[in-house]
């Protein structure tokens, strides 16, 4: 009796907790929601008013009228899947080759991996765009999607998932005389799948969000993506507040589509107990 | 044997088609790509390129509009680079003092503009020159009048326009009593004390030779004055300009220093108060002195890297000097133009509902020739930044206002020595 | 197809059957390394060179060997804004990881049921682009009409200035906390995800408490993703760039600005590309040693058993 009081006070807690933090985070974004139905000058009321007074779609109309948001979403929509695939499959070879072989210079090249996420971007950014010029990849959507294919990040995330598949499962298909290549494809990779699930979102996010290689590749306005094109909205003789937000809004779409997708994903746990028993 | 007759004719046409490919770049189409980072401009030069096309049937223009923040970055790598500049380059006033040092990747404008120099407005090449080498003709006269409710100024018996600043300053402490500040002015930022700086006559953070002088008598002295109008009253610093257009809505600014584009962002952002502004020259530091400042601007330049340096500038003249352009421009992007003979247009003349049905054209046409001539050059950023914290440090009472701008003043000698 | 090639080829099966695990693991890595050479050393090797002139990017350079860096050590602003970072990086530590783990650890409990709309509601923030988020977060600290100081002044309490000299970084934390805590409870439950379960059951079996459960299962377990969790803060932390800028433009006088920041300022805005690189090398020397404390504090670089 005692017991199942406290956990039902423990309970409460939780939840409260979560309840809490889950209103503090998603204040800013459901006040942005209601701003995107608002003229310039009602977001900046004293009494700033969650339901709008008179909403209307004009922010909207304006985002694919003036801005044509349709087509830098389908730039970077395709951006994002093809650098995701890739990524997905890059990174959890190279995170699955750190964690599960001994190999001369393995810790060597791991820091190295490691201090490559270091480098502050301004500190390259010049010889960068000296780079793209010179190796002709101006206006190319490989010249965006290829830099950052193999990114660090995702190999570093992958290795510290990968750590946790049994070694005695990779030993036993060597025996059975399957090619490393295989035990990576078929073994390796199912047992991380929620690690994968979250690269896929964070991938996806990282490459959709991306503002800088687009921004130094793409030249012509027609290839341009959406980061790059939001970016013009606000700038120092035009503050379209409204209109934004309404794109920032819209361009969370995909990454939030995705998240649910996968979310199952996320908690589809180790299945390795159950091959090991 | 064979082999060699082929390699000769292999030869011979490469020959031909380089002979050809040069003869024919010299009559052939000519593309112009221009670097922009607004919209505003990038729908204007979409809205004259046809025209264009008419006059100059060979030339393309290829518009590519990058973010105002990137734009300058992606310039920077492109001169390093030694390729990759555009032709033009839309270079923001804010931006231009880092192309000024070294050898700038830019051309010298001067001979290029000197046929227009009755007409276009000359006091307003001082923002992209260096030691009167002029590398950008800016798009747009940016006058700076004194933008104020009039039902406050009315209520509370103030009649406008003022003449001096010191008859200002007396007639404003009727608004103080009532809680309402006559002025805003930034507590941390250069610019509205840039603009003041200005219309009292100062070339700004520099003299006429590139000699510091931030901490100069006169700039101390109107410092001075500033922190006085803050710590009055008759000015506040609201801090952020969401929160000033807040209280501008609300009646507890009456009045604020701005340019031509300003008068645009009090309309979106205080759009409830329409018909109750109207705009005033700004109260001179003396009898009969400027009635005006500037602030902002944007201006055409060339790169050195231009193959087509002619042409360019052939658009430019087309671009600024035709009337019917500026207009456009005017239109689309409600920037003044900086040349004398297009400010009477009557389409710039007109009233407007939201400043009470004031023609504020008449009032920028009559302040044109008074838009005072400034000082900037390579070590402006430097300048503006630490009079910027100087600024903030004096109103935070943390140095005096000669401490303040005697500390920036040696920092941005230290930061020119270091080069 | 001559015999000779044949025998060649079994030899390169021969070889491979005895080689392949060797060889392999190079393999797999190396798309990283051939880009990383390609896209990061070239242009690093490039940034060092300029990092021993004074060059404002076009016309003759000037060799000045250290003198950019022993210019640094001295230079006020830079000291200011290194001091900063190390504010923002202990915050990072002090608020957004504990809160991260803790939210983890309930959503993954048995006590919460609805787990999808918390996980979901958490990684909101991180989609919002910087620059509507900033612009919400301007409305927010604003001083006149800020929600915070509206739900202040009704409090009675009086106004608070946020994007002050004193308050400047704590609100600039705020937004780093707002933005980056849900992807770090996302890690976290990564690493709860690849706890086997049977470790739990044993304990359970054995008697132990729920404490006793976190502090020896959890915790340990936990190593792998820790470590990834607090290196790639602490690099983000260090690298801070768009926050502060957007927020207060790096100030008031300075209050709020990042080495990121400043290096931004020098490199581009000040076109000193020179004394930019030199920041930048002293920037990523700084990450890489602190992270290599990290990885050999956390065992990193010890051999697996």
């Amino acid at each position: 009796m005692d017991d199942t009081l406290s956990r039902r006070a423990q309970r409460t807690i939780a939840y409260g907790f979560l309840f809490f933090i889950l209103i503090s985070m998603a204040t800013p974004f459901v006040w942005m929601i209601s701003n995107t139905f608002k003229e310039q000058s009602q977001i900046f009321e004293r009494q700033p008013t969650l339901i709008p007074e008179e909403p209307h779609l004009r922010n909207y109309v304006s985002l694919f009228v003036d801005f044509d948001f349709h087509k830098h979403f389908l730039n970077s929509a395709f951006i994002a899947v093809v650098h995701t695939f890739s990524h997905l499959f890059l990174a959890s070879l190279a995170g699955f080759a750190f964690a599960k072989y001994n190999f001369p210079l393995k810790n060597f090249l791991f820091l190295v991996l490691l201090g490559s996420m270091m480098v502050p971007l301004y500190t390259i950014f010049i010889p960068l765009f000296v780079l793209v010029i010179r190796l002709g990849l101006v206006n190319s959507y490989a010249g965006v999607i290829i830099p950052g294919v193999a990114g660090a990040f995702g190999i570093f995330f992958m290795k510290q998932s990968m750590e946790a598949v049994p070694g005695e499962l990779l030993d036993s298909a060597r025996i059975d005389g399957a090619s490393e290549f295989r035990i990576y494809w078929q073994i390796a990779l199912p047992l991380v799948r929620p690690a994968l699930a979250v690269l896929a979102v964070l991938a996806f996010m990282g490459s959709w969000n991306d503002f800088v290689w687009p921004l130094v590749v793409l030249r012509s306005r027609e290839l341009q993506t959406l980061p790059v094109v939001m970016a013009g909205m606000v700038s120092l003789y035009r503050m379209e507040y409204g209109v934004v937000m309404a794109a920032s809004l819209l361009s969370t779409l995909p990454i939030l589509l995705l998240f649910l997708a996968l979310q199952k994903q996320f908690l589809a746990g180790l299945t390795v107990g159950a091959v090991k028993s | 044997m064979k082999r060699n007759i082929n390699l000769f004719i292999a030869l011979l046409l490469l020959v031909t088609m380089l002979v050809g490919a040069g003869s024919a770049s010299a009559q052939d189409d000519v593309t112009l790509t221009i670097w922009t980072f607004g919209s505003f401009f990038t729908d204007f030069y979409e809205g004259i390129e046809a025209d264009y096309k008419e006059i100059a049937p060979h030339v393309t223009i290829v518009v590519e509009e990058i973010p105002y923040g990137q734009l300058y970055d992606n310039l920077t790598g492109a001169f390093v680079a030694g390729v990759g500049a555009p032709d033009i380059v839309d270079v923001e006033q804010g931006v231009i003092s880092r192309f000024l040092k070294g050898e700038p990747g830019l051309i010298a404008l001067n001979d290029l503009i000197a046929p227009y120099e009755d007409d276009y407005i000359m006091a307003k090449t001082g923002l992209y020159a260096h030691q009167g080498t002029i590398y950008g003709i800016d798009h747009c006269l940016c006058p700076v009048v004194l933008y104020y409710r009039h039902d406050i100024f009315a209520d509370a018996g103030i009649e406008m326009p003022i003449a001096t600043w010191d008859e200002f300053v007396d007639a404003a402490a009727a608004l103080t009593d009532q809680d309402i500040a006559a002025l805003t002015l930034s507590d941390r930022s250069w610019g509205d004390f840039y603009i003041l700086l200005l219309q009292s006559g100062s070339p700004g953070f520099f003299d006429a030779e590139g000699n510091v002088i931030v901490d100069s008598p006169e700039t101390i002295a109107l410092l001075e004055w500033y922190l006085g109008l803050l710590e009055s009253g008759v000015a506040i610093a609201p801090g952020d300009s969401q929160s000033a257009y807040g209280l501008m809505a609300e009646g507890k600014i009456a009045a604020r220093a701005g340019a031509d584009w300003y008068g645009g962002f009090i309309k979106n952002n205080v759009a409830d108060t329409e018909g109750l502004w109207r705009a005033a020259p700004l109260p001179a530091f003396e009898e009969g002195g400027a009635r005006t400042s500037t602030h902002g601007g944007t201006a055409y330049s060339i790169t050195q890297q231009s193959e087509n340096k002619d042409e360019a500038w052939a658009f430019i003249e087309f671009a600024l000097f035709d009337e019917d352009n500026k207009i456009f421009e005017f239109e689309v992007n409600n920037l003044l133009p900086p040349v004398l003979s297009h400010l009477d247009n009557e389409a710039l003349l007109g009233p407007d509902p939201y400043f009470d049905n004031q023609s504020l054209g008449e009032l920028f046409l009559e302040l044109a020739p008074e838009v005072p001539h400034q000082v900037r050059g390579p070590w402006f950023d430097e300048a503006s930044t630490l009079v910027g914290n100087a600024i903030f440090q004096a109103t935070q009472g943390e140095k005096t206002a000669e401490q303040a701008l005697k500390d920036a003043a040696d920092e941005l000698r230290r930061a020119i020595d270091f080069g | 197809m001559s015999s000779e090639s044949i025998v060649e080829d079994r030899g390169l099966r021969a070889w491979w059957s005895r080689s392949e695990r060797k060889v392999v693991p190079y393999v797999f890595i190396s798309p990283f390394y051939i880009l990383f050479i390609v896209f990061s050393v070239g242009p690093l090797i490039y940034a060092l060179y300029l990092s021993l002139h004074r060059w404002p990017g076009t016309g003759p350079m000037r060799h000045v060997g250290l003198g950019n860096y022993t210019y640094l050590a001295g230079d006020p602003v830079f000291l200011k804004s290194l001091w900063n970072t190390v504010y923002y990086a202990v915050g990072a530590f002090l608020f957004i990881l504990p809160l991260a783990l803790v939210l983890a650890l309930l959503i993954n409990s048995t006590l919460i049921r609805i787990k999808s709309l918390f996980r979901i509601g958490y990684f909101l923030p991180i989609l919002t682009s910087t620059v509507a988020a900033t612009i919400m977060f301007l409305l927010i600290f604003n001083n006149e009409f800020g929600l915070i100081n509206q739900g202040l002044a009704s409090l009675g309490i009086p106004a608070l200035k946020w994007l002050d000299e004193e308050l400047v970084k704590i609100s600039v934390l705020a937004v780093v906390t707002w933005r980056y805590t849900g992807i770090n409870v996302l890690y976290f439950l990564t690493g709860l995800q690849s706890i086997p379960p049977e470790l739990y059951e044993a304990a359970q079996v054995d008697g132990a408490g729920t404490w006793a459960q976190f502090r020896y299962i959890t915790l340990p377990q936990l190593r792998p993703i820790a470590l990834f969790v607090g290196v790639v803060t602490m690099i983000g932390s260090f690298q801070l760039f768009a926050e502060p800028m957007l927020l207060a433009n790096g100030g008031p006088n300075d209050a709020s600005l990042t080495i990121a920041n400043y290096l931004y300022r020098m490199g581009f805005t000040n076109a000193k590309l020179g004394y930019g690189s030199a920041i930048g090398w002293v920037l990523a020397l700084i990450i890489f040693g602190l992270s290599f404390i990290q990885l050999y504090l956390f065992g990193a670089f010890r051999k697996e058993d």
